[in-house]
Parts: C-alpha cells; structure tokens; sequence
C-alpha cells in the first residue's frame, strides 16, 4: 500500500495486493482526469443518474453516520457538505453533478446562455412536491430569491443575479448583472428548489418542522442533535428509490462514530479522522474507503511583505519545505502532494506539474541571491481551528524554515479572527505568511486559481497584482471550448508555480469506514458528498 | 422564621441567575461577534456589514444587554443565528435527554455511592474499606472521556451489548449512565465515607453501643441518620451538576442533550443560544441547590429554631 499504488491506477486493484486491508478504493487520478463538464448548452430529456436499484431488490433501512446535525431543515438558508446530505434526500436541485462530476439535468432538463448575462432553463414537466402541488417556474425564482437573502449562506454566490422572470411555468430566465459564467456550477447540487405557496403559508417555523420538497425521500422526523428520518417518495419523478428509510445519524466524537459503523449502529462513517486510519485497517468486521477530497492546504505569501515580493526569495521558501513528508506526516500515506494549485477532479489539473524539489542548499543559495543570507523574520498567520492540524502544520513548516534561516513567528488567531486578517477587516492584515485551507465547492479552478492571483480576486489576500497572469485569467474565465479551457488553466498553474506565489502542501484524503453488505453498494466521490438515493445502489 | 429564610434563599437564587446572565453575555461578546461566522466564504465586506446592521450587533454593548434583558423578561430570549428558530424552545427540546440521563445517573449514585461509603465507613479498615476507596479513587481520577471511550469499545463493538451511540431505548441509556456516574459514585462514596466515620465517633453513638443497642439499629437509626444532613447537601450539588448537562459524556455518546447544544451554540458563536442555555442551565442549577436548602431545613433541627 505505498503512495506509488494510487498514483498508477492499473496496480490499485485489491488483487494486486491480497494482504492489503483496504479492499477498495477510489481510484483518484482516474476520477480526476474526468471533466468537470462546463458545458454551455447540455440538452437532454432523460434523466442520467447513475442507477438505482432496479427490479424488485429494495434495502429496508439505510443509515449514515455524519459529524454534525443540519443546521436547519430549510436547504436556503446554509450550506454545509453535512447539511446537503441530508438536503439531497428531500430536495432536488436544478442541475446535479453525477460522480464523474458531469452535469447532469435534475429538476432542469436543459440550460444554457442565451446571451453574456442571461441564463435560461427550460424544467421539467409533471414534476410534484411531496405535499401533491406542481413545481413550477415560481418556485425556482422564490427559492433563489429567498437563497439571495442576507443571512443565507448563498447570498455571496449569488450576488451577481439581477432578476429571474418565470415567462411560462415551465422555463425560467435569470439574468446577472455582469457575465457570471460560473453561476451554473454555483447553483449545481447547492440550490435546492422549495415550494413557494407552502414556504409562504407556513412560514420557517412551519417549513421546519415539515419540510417539502420534491426529493427522492420524504421527511419523517428529526430527532436535534440526533438525528433525521426519511422514508422513501413513491411518487418520485425519477422512479421510487430502492431504499425503504434513510436514517442519518449526527455523532460529533469521531471515535463513537466509527464505533457505531463497527457495532452495527450505522451503515457508512463520513469523516474519519487520519489517526483511526491504523486500526480501522486491523479491523476485519468493517472496510476502509479512500476518497478524494476537494479540500487542500497551502502555505499562502503576501507579496506585498517587501521580502516576499521578490520571486527568489518565494522559491527559496518552497525548496526548504518538504511537502512529502509534511503530507505523509500530516495526511496519512494516502495524502496526495500536489504540485500545483488545480487539484485532480478540476479541469486543467495537471499530474505532471511536480512541486519544488525539497533542497535546502537551493534555498539558501537562492535567498543570499536575493540579499538575506542571514535569513529573516516573517509573521506567520495562523487559524486555530475548524481547519485540519493547523498547529502541527504550522509547526513543521515553521521548523523547516528555520533551517534555512527564516524565522516564522506563528500567530494563531481564533477562526472568525483569522477572517478578519483574510478579508482586511477591523484594521488587521496579512503581512507574511499564512495557513490556507483552499475548499472549491464548485470544482471549478476560477474559484480557486481566479479568485486568489487575479488582481482584486476575492480570495487574493496575498496581494497578487500580476497584468500578465490577470489577461490569462480573463481568457480563461471567458473560453467557451473546454479543452482550450482546460489547455489554459494548465498553463496559468504553471505560471503560478514559476512566480511560486504559495507553496501548496497536501491535498486531503477522506476516508469513510463502511459496514460491508451484500445488499448494497457505495462509492466516494471526489466531492465528498453523499447522495443517497443516487449513489448507494442496491443489489 | 422559616418563611423569611425561604424568601431569602429565592432571592438570593433569583440574583444568581441574572449574575450567571450577565457575566455570560459580556464574556461572550470578548471576542467579536458571530457576523463572519454566519455568512458564506464569498460574502463581500458589504453584505457583512449589512447583516450585522441587521442583526443589531453594532450597537453598543450596553445597548444590546439592556435589550436582552428586557425581551428575556417577556419570555423571548432570541433566535438561534445557527439554526434560525427561537433558542428557548431549541433549549427545552434538549432539556428532557439531559435530565432524563441526569436524573438516571443520579438514581445510580444514590444506589451505589451510599451504601458503599456506609460501609467503607463501618467496617473501616478492614478489605471492604480498602476495595471501596480504590475503586472510588479510580473513579476520581480516570477521565471521563476515557471511560466513555472505554465503555463503547467494550460493551459496543466487542461484546455488541449496548450501542455505541444515540437514543431511542432503554439500552442507550445504560452506557452513558453509568460513565456519567462514575464520578459522582465515586466522589459521593468517599464523602459518605468520611461523613460516617464523623457521626460514628460522636458521644452519643457511644452512648447508644453502652446501651446495648444492635449494630444495625446503631448504624441505621442513629448514626447514618445524622450523617444524612452533609450527604443530602452533597448529592444536592452532585444533582445540579449532573442535570445541567455533562457535555463531555453527551458528546462522547452522541446524546442529544443540553450539554453538547451549548459546546455546538458556542463553537458557532450562537449568541442568543449560548445565552438561552446559560439562563436554563443556571437555573435549574440554582433551584436543585434552593430545593436542598429547604430539604436541609427540614433535616437539620438546629436550623429550625435559627
């Protein structure tokens, strides 16, 4: 089980490895070659999920283990991965991302540009919520509308949307105030439709306690802090689910979670924490899945520090870091190093884009280059918590740079306080280096790439301001073709690298622990979300 | 007489409750407010700024804990920024998992703690004594995590008796009982103990013994009954903890109770839930210790004469 079996997927088959414990796995650079289909017009009628139990085997109760209870049953208001779990039982989206992350029609059969800023869905037809009413047009614009309001957690997605007009009921046109090619992906398994009349009638309190939607399950009670209870929609327009109930289970301590999959409490784990991982693999009673994760670290460089600014001094930094041992160390033996910011499952993520050779001689040849032979002092940015190990990331990356001569002065700051130092806020900056959690919900590398080196970028804390990579970034955005696109972003991560404005660290593995059954079938996606109805298939 | 100090004792609860309130809405506020928190990785600095305008957190603090307080006394302690609905009734949902597991480790203290430490007391220094405080001494010092942890990987995944996590029968409540107890057993024997062991040495029980009464009648009608008054006290204190929320057991179980609401609440900087589940917390804490001073009063005669 070296690192070497998942980067060579011919060799990654159980077979291969008869003492090998973990009997199943993701095959990561596969999923990851697969496109994130951008595609601007995708017109098809048919529904093309991947299957569901077909024929007459039907599970009687499934159940999945998460960390966290949903927040709140109204799929609106917030966005968390363990929340739309539960959303993708009770509602659909528009459009949905099938596991090779391809765009799939969902409550939209079709979708396209009509022009730069106007966007039109043509929906499906005999469509019913679970309380008997017809999805129309009208609850496509009421459920945006309600997602734009200040306190949800959308609103910041959908910033860009003007107006959406319902011209009959079946189609829906939103237009965006400026061209917003990435709305797609933003509304893509995130916005979950909610009847209008009834959300009105009923009001949040009375959405809550029974929430309607047009999903694959039917809402049956909520247990807080405990958990949910679904039951399958016979009525559903995609045919019923082979599933009879879905019980999804919140259980914070990941050591009682898996606990409860290893006793029989539970049918999948989500969320297992890297140091289970050895003996989960002892353990015969349940298997071990290895998914990939749209989350990575990097250690972020403000250009704007005097000393960063010069592009020496920035790979010198990169050459003193050993990025594999601090993802083997702080990843587990699954984590994957990443050379480039594009993570495998985004388009333009290139396997061959390596990182910077760990060379500590090369670092401090380069940094006497740039003047500072005798190292230097730099700020160290640092949040504590609600991210993976950042204090022992912050630590070893700080240990390497003193063997160079850098001395980073770790500050953690408690997370909404890190923000305010991200986003400039109450008189506070970065100014040297930081601890970056980079997750991409849309899988699109604009999010990422655009969003942190174009100049003015959202997420450009570091001060970007590069012309030449900015005139990239616009053509990249803009490309309609996706290979050309593709090519592009492939070129801008290696300008990234060349200018070395960051040094990317690891990208996360997850690891899932299962109940292995003969009734039904699961496997991760490279998004780590799970859609029950779709994706457990039974056999 | 005895009115006037139930009087006083219902004031002095009533002031704690609104220290409690006070000192937890300032201190909560030390580090900012939850604005950031409640909004999407995208929001722009005005949506924000916007949002906080909104919920009022820009006014100032005094302004904010004078609107608190008046709106608390009509009843509404605010809604739950995390999950949108009024934090009183978020709170009393979790209220009954907490004291029904409180009240069933308490029965389990009361059952177990109190003879051992009668015994450990009455046949002090022999094996029996000896057992009984190193058992409780374990109990004492083992932390409760660990316990729990422990527990699980015994009793649920290997033995496959009890589940691992989570409610819904009488089986989910046996493992987090009895790690919630653990303590307590073990704390209230030793204190039972040494309680004992004071009223044993007294005068009057030597009396008793030169006047020939039985062991048991010695133990039972004279000596334990005096020491109730320190032991009622105790377990009194021993109940307001154990039913206001053992966070460390609830979310070592999953189970759904007030304890784990209030480290979710503060870890997604929920002020009004934080706030609501502080003011329930206290004062069930308070009213359990105000029910035991009155207890006190009718046990102790000294005090009825005050």
């Amino acid at each position: 089980m070296t690192k070497n079996s998942i980067r060579n997927p011919e060799v990654a088959s159980a077979s291969a490895f008869p003492n090998c414990r973990i009997s199943r796995r993701v095959l990561l650079e596969a999923s990851a070659l697969a496109t994130v289909g951008a595609s601007l017009f995708n017109a098809s009628g048919n529904p093309a999920f991947a299957a569901r139990g077909t024929g007459s085997s039907t599970l009687d109760t499934f159940t999945l283990a998460q960390d966290i209870d949903p927040e709140t049953l109204n799929p609106t208001k917030v966005a968390r991965t363990q929340s739309r779990n539960v959303y993708a039982t009770m509602f659909d989206a528009l459009i949905h991302r099938d596991p090779e992350l391809v765009l799939q029609p969902a409550l939209a059969e079709s979708w396209g540009w009509v022009t730069d800023t106007s966007l039109e869905l043509k929906l499906r037809s005999g469509v019913k919520f679970h309380d008997g009413s017809d999805f129309t047009g009208d609850d496509v614009k009421y459920t945006i509308e309600q997602a734009m309001l200040p306190e949800s957690a959308h609103a910041g997605n959908l910033e860009r949307i003007s107006s959406i007009e319902v011209p009959d009921p079946l189609s829906v046109t939103i237009t965006t105030s400026e061209a917003d090619p990435l709305l797609i992906g933003r509304i893509t398994d995130i916005i979950y439709i909610i009847p209008a009349a009834y959300h009105q009638e009923v009001g949040d309190e009375g959405f809550e306690q029974n929430p309607v939607g047009t999903g694959p399950f039917v809402f049956s009670e909520w247990v807080k802090g405990d958990h949910v209870t679904v039951t399958a929609n016979p009525d559903y327009w995609d045919g019923p689910p082979a599933i009879q109930t879905v019980v999804i289970r919140s259980i914070p301590e990941a050591t009682t979670r898996v606990s409860t999959v290893q006793s029989g409490g539970a049918d999948l784990g989500i969320y297992v924490p890297v140091a289970l991982v050895p003996p989960l693999q002892e353990d015969s009673s349940v298997e071990l899945l290895i998914g990939s994760s749209p989350d990575a670290i990097y250690l972020g460089m403000a250009v704007t520090n005097e000393i960063l600014a010069d592009q020496r001094v920035r790979q010198a930094i990169n050459h003193a870091i050993d990025v594999s041992a601090i993802a083997t160390r702080l990843g587990g033996e699954d984590a994957v190093v990443i050379g480039g910011y594009i993570l495998p499952g985004m388009i333009g993520y290139d396997p061959a884009l390596e990182p910077y050779p760990y060379d500590p001689e090369l670092a401090r040849e380069l940094l006497a280059e740039a003047g500072y032979a005798d190292g230097f002092e730099v700020v160290f940015d640092v949040p504590d918590g609600r991210v993976p190990s950042p204090n022992d990331t912050a630590a070893i990356v700080a240990s390497y740079l003193l063997e160079v001569g850098i001395t980073a002065n770790i500050q953690l700051h408690a997370f909404d306080e890190f923000a305010d130092y991200l986003y400039q806020r109450n008189g506070k900056a970065l100014t040297g280096l930081w601890y970056f959690h980079g997750k991409s919900s849309t899988l699109d590398p604009d999010d990422l790439v655009g969003a942190s080196f174009h100049t003015g970028g959202r997420w450009n804390w570091g001060g970007v301001n590069n012309p030449d990579l900015d005139v990239m970034l616009d053509q990249a955005y803009a490309e309609t073709d996706e290979e050309q696109r593709a090519a592009l972003y492939t070129e801008i991560d290696q300008v990234i690298k060349e200018q070395a404005y960051y040094v990317p660290l690891y990208q996360l593995v997850a690891y899932y622990v299962v109940n292995p059954s003969d009734e039904w079938n699961w496997e991760p996606r490279p998004d780590e979300l799970v859609f029950i109805a779709d994706d457990v298939t039974v056999t | 007489m005895r009115a006037r100090l139930v009087i006083q004792r219902f004031i002095t609860s009533v002031l704690t409750v609104v220290a409690v309130v006070t000192v937890v809405f300032f201190i909560s506020r030390l580090r900012g407010d939850p604005t950031t928190l409640l909004v999407g990785d995208n929001a722009s600095a005005e949506q924000i700024d916007q949002l906080r305008q909104q919920l009022g957190y820009d006014r100032p603090l005094v302004v904010q804990y004078l609107d608190y307080v008046g709106n608390a006394l009509r009843g509404d302690l605010g809604t739950s920024l995390w999950q949108h609905q009024p934090a009183f009734n978020l709170v009393v949902d979790r209220l009954q998992a907490t004291a029904s597991l409180g009240a069933l480790a308490l029965a389990l203290t009361i059952v177990i703690a109190v003879p051992c430490g009668v015994l450990a007391a009455v046949y002090r220094g022999t094996v029996v004594d000896r057992l009984v405080m190193s058992i409780a001494l374990l109990g004492q010092t083992l932390p409760t995590f660990w316990i729990g942890i422990v527990f699980i990987l015994v009793f649920a995944v290997n033995l496959q008796w009890f589940p691992a996590s989570g409610t819904g029968s009488w089986k989910h409540f046996i493992l987090p009982a009895v790690t919630l107890a653990c303590f307590s057993i073990a704390r209230i024997a030793r204190l039972v103990r040494s309680s004992m062991l004071d009223v044993l040495h007294r005068d009057y029980i030597r009396t008793a013994r030169a006047k020939g009464l039985s062991q048991p009648t010695v133990v039972n009608r004279h000596a334990f009954r005096n020491a109730l008054i320190p032991i009622v006290t105790i377990i009194g204190i021993e109940a307001g903890q154990l039913l206001s929320g053992a966070i460390i057991t609830e979310t070592i179980f999953a189970w759904p109770g007030l304890g784990q609401l209030m480290i979710q609440a503060i870890s997604n900087r929920d002020f009004p839930l934080v706030q609501a589940a502080a003011i329930v917390i206290a004062s069930m804490f308070v009213f359990v210790n105000f029910a035991v001073d009155i207890l006190y009063m009718f046990l102790d005669p000294r005090i009825r004469y005050a």
